[in-house]
């Protein structure tokens, strides 16, 4: 079963703090807080598509995939179709991240031409006659990444999607449920028997500064 | 959801199966554009084998990552001492044109253990498919746990489009 959260455990705490990775959510759910048991097995994989048996280079359908994606998740306009066609969700515990930001030109206004298409097209131009726009450059990868968001949801400025998800063996108890989506998604949540955890099972979070993921041009020096 | 502000962490998991780990979307690099990146990783001790990352461009997958044979992982190796580990790679994308579309990754990448004695560094030049002959939307680090009790992480993937004219 698949289980899908938005955010990941910790993510409304204080920046610095440290946060349950993936290996720590796993100690807390089958270890500390005994709330389900993980799919480990090296021979399932959970996709878009199904859950297959892999063997090597090889895969075989086995089942569709049964999911519960939470109440936060479909609010904030994720839903099963933001998942793309051979997308891979593994087993036991993943926390995901997708960044993504709108891409921006500066045009004439009224025209959707640059500055430098502009001179080109009518010559030489008084700057005072000119009013210059930031467009938003609905390209192909935008127009595909905002369709997987359900309408009208889709962030329009730079964003990290974090996403927590969970493969468990049998379907969870409502309870094991309910505590698994307080320790991720609610802020005020606390830890039990923090004593049983170790350094590794934690990870440091820390404030995103917004600037995206993709650069139109080289670093220094590589040019 | 994270804005401007928000709280980020690294991307984790624990998934002895391939899975889509980190990701760029929203891109629009035509086949043509080269492009690289940079992006680092790491595993957790806990067991003794290797963790992999490999590289999926839109729905292609690139390089399939393998916990069996960790030098093929083009967007990261790790060694099979059980032992913490990490790394930091630069990944190359060549422009995929007509006649010319058998073009896989490139990767050059650095490994370090858990005292911060570098254990490999070399090129990694091994794609398990060509790229799409497409626009890029969509650069994804995809990633392999050798066993559930190590964590596998990767972070900071920065993308850097070439100049073509």
């Amino acid at each position: 079963m698949l289980y899908i959260f938005v955010g990941f455990p910790g993510i409304n705490r204080l920046a610095g703090n440290l946060n349950l990775n993936a290996g720590g959510l796993q100690y807390c759910v089958e270890d500390v807080e005994h709330l389900g048991l993980l799919e480990h097995d090296p021979a399932i994989q959970y996709r878009k598509e199904g859950i297959f048996g892999v063997h090597d280079s090889h895969a075989e359908w086995l089942y569709p995939v049964k999911r519960r994606i939470s109440m936060m998740c479909q609010q904030n306009g994720i839903t099963w179709g933001w998942f793309p066609e051979n997308w891979a969700f593994g087993n036991g515990v993943t926390i995901h991240k997708t960044s993504a930001s709108p891409e921006y030109k500066i045009v004439v206004h009224g025209t959707g031409l640059s500055l430098d298409q502009f001179l080109a097209q009518h010559g030489t131009t008084r700057l005072a006659e000119l009013e210059l726009e930031r467009l938003h450059i609905r390209h192909e990868g935008w127009e595909k990444y905002e369709a997987r968001w359900r309408p009208g949801t889709c962030p329009q400025e730079p964003h990290i999607v974090h996403l927590t998800w969970l493969i468990t063996t049998h379907v969870l108890p409502e309870f094991a449920y309910q505590r698994l989506q307080a320790i991720i998604e609610d802020p005020v949540s606390q830890l039990k028997h923090t004593e049983h955890y170790l350094d590794r099972h934690f990870s440091a979070s820390r404030k995103w500064d917004g600037k995206p993921s993709v650069h139109r041009g080289v670093p220094g020096g590589m040019g | 959801m994270t804005r401007v502000g928000g709280n980020t962490t690294e991307a984790t998991t624990t998934s002895t199966t391939v899975v889509d780990l980190l990701s760029v979307a929203s891109l629009s690099i035509s086949a043509a554009t080269p492009f690289s990146f940079f992006e680092v990783y790491r595993k957790s001790a806990g067991f003794a084998g290797s963790a992999g990352f490999g590289l999926k461009i839109n729905t292609t997958e690139v390089r399939t990552p393998t916990a069996a044979n960790n030098a093929g992982n083009v967007c990261g190796p790790t060694t099979t001492s059980d032992r913490a580990e990490n790394g930091s790679v630069t990944v190359w994308l060549n422009p995929v044109v007509t006649s010319y579309t058998f073009i896989g990754a490139s990767g050059r990448f650095g490994n370090w253990d858990s005292a911060g004695v570098s254990v490999a560094g070399a090129n990694g030049t091994s794609s398990t498919a060509p790229q799409p002959n497409a626009t890029r939307t969509d650069v994804i680090v995809n990633a392999i746990s050798p066993n559930a009790a190590v964590t596998a992480g990767c972070d900071e993937m920065h993308i850097y489009t070439y100049a073509t004219s």
